[in-house]
């Protein structure tokens, strides 16, 4: 039953560090006398992916200051970053895309920042839309509050 | 024969440097002056920006050239090979821990400058600001380019103020940048400058609030006949597919209101038929094909009278007045 036990521990110990493999995420919060910072970063991982996903940052009334940054490289294929503010307006899109039809391996970078003070409160979307990409998105993010 | 060699050599001497593969060769290019420190690699790129919708894509396909900068921040790119029509480029450099293929956009590393260029220009820039490297650039011999630039320094500035300033202030900013740059576009003789400045308006969300501006700007610049005009064209809601789909709706309306009245006619027409016995069917059949009293009387060895009323009796039955209706029913 212990034997059991242990390797069911040791499965899910597995298939967690995978899971984080693919997507993880970081927090890290400080704060001063009168303001709170907060930073989180969030890594996804592709493999020959093409499923489009929607990362959403929520945004409270009382941040002062917003900061995003998305990093993207992708070795095969091709990603589209688009980010949209609350009234689903773009305020910032590229693509990253590997050459079709070539064996020569090839990294290719794409990074956008935007800082904004009194960022419009609510739900920013980061669209990420790959196309059979494999590669790395690291989104960054950092209030102060 | 020596008059026909004189003519030939005048005219090659006229055709020779309008064409881009010309004696030319050695004027046109692309050279400048960039501040840059020891973080950026000393190498700049030259891409190929087929569309605007694509400003934003990196890819090592859209790499046409690559030159060294050297010591005194100097490049040059000798661009003879481009074509005779003005195009949208983009010049990047990246950091030295980056590869070729890379696109800082926002910040102080953004790494990338637009120009408009063709086979003939010959284009010297300067920049000076190192942190972005492209944020303050001058042209000296290029008014497209210098509009260009005009166009990017007033949306970058907007963005910085904006960027610090509170939402409200923010609003008034963007709007009085929405508000320059339709002037600009609406002014710029230059369909590239033109188009750069409706792009940098993020058209695609407040096409709605202007849109009799954008159909009068469509109608203006349509008959350029390339990749820039006619994807914008495509991405504006407001061209001619809407027309299409309204014109569409209304024919597949009318024709299911014709086809519900054909069916209904019809369903009567197969109704009343049922309510003939099986002699006046027959002699309908020769009333169809036209068939006189006497003949139908002579088929089925009738009295003349019988028949008569057999086709009275049809008459009243079908709701129809004369031989002819009943030969239209076919």
């Amino acid at each position: 039953m212990k034997t059991r036990t242990a390797y069911l521990v040791i499965i899910a110990l597995i298939f967690s560090l995978t899971v984080l493999g693919q997507s993880q995420e970081v927090k890290v919060s400080s704060s001063k006398s009168s303001e709170t910072m907060e930073d989180l970063q969030r890594t996804i991982r592709l493999e020959k992916d093409s499923k489009p996903e929607e990362v959403i940052i929520s945004i409270k009334q009382k941040t002062q200051k917003f900061e995003l940054m998305i990093m993207s490289s992708v070795t095969y294929g091709k990603i589209t970053i688009e980010v949209y503010d609350p009234n689903d307006t773009k305020q910032g899109n590229f693509t990253v895309g590997t050459q079709l039809n070539s064996e020569k391996k090839e990294m290719v970078n794409g990074n956008i920042r935007k800082r904004l003070n009194e960022p419009q409160a609510g739900s920013w979307k980061v669209k990420i839309i790959p196309s059979e990409a494999t590669g790395n998105i690291r989104i960054q993010t950092s209030f102060v509050e | 024969m020596f008059f026909r060699y004189i003519l030939t050599t005048i005219f090659l001497y006229i055709i020779i440097p309008i064409t881009c593969n010309g004696q030319n060769k050695s004027s046109s290019h692309i050279s400048g002056n960039i501040s840059i420190d020891n973080t950026w690699d000393s190498v700049i790129y030259l891409s190929h920006i087929p569309t605007f919708a694509e400003m934003y894509v990196m890819s090592n396909e859209m790499i046409l050239a690559k030159t060294v900068i050297d010591s005194l921040g100097y490049f040059k790119f000798n661009i003879d090979f481009l074509p005779k029509e003005e195009n949208l480029y983009r010049l990047h450099i990246i950091k030295k821990r980056d590869t070729p293929a890379t696109l800082i956009i926002g910040g102080k590393d953004e790494n990338h400058l637009f120009l408009i260029a063709n086979c003939f220009s010959n284009i010297q820039l300067k920049s000076n600001s190192s942190y972005p490297p492209f944020k303050y650039v001058t042209y000296g011999n290029s008014e497209a380019n210098t509009a260009f630039q005009q166009i990017s320094e007033m949306v970058f500035k907007a963005d910085s103020i904006a960027s610090e300033s509170s939402a409200s202030k923010r609003l008034l900013i963007e709007a009085q940048l929405h508000k320059d740059l339709l002037l600009i576009a609406d002014s710029s003789n230059n369909f590239l400058v033109s188009l750069f400045a409706i792009y940098k308006t993020k058209f695609e969300s407040n096409y709605l609030s202007n849109m009799d501006f954008y159909k009068s700007y469509i109608k203006r610049w349509k008959n350029q006949d390339n990749a820039y005009f006619k994807t914008f064209a495509k991405q504006l809601p407001i061209n001619s597919n809407s027309y299409l789909i309204v014109i569409s709706v209304i024919l597949a309306f009318i024709l299911t209101v014709i086809g519900f009245f054909l069916g209904k006619l019809r369903l009567k027409k197969s109704k009343n038929f049922e309510k003939l016995s099986i002699q006046e069917r027959k002699i309908y059949e020769f009333l169809q094909d036209g068939a006189t009293n006497q003949e139908i009387s002579n088929h089925f060895n009738i009295g003349l009278s019988t028949v008569k009323s057999h086709v009275s009796s049809i008459y009243s039955k079908l709701n129809v007045s004369s031989r002819r209706d009943i030969v239209n029913m076919k």
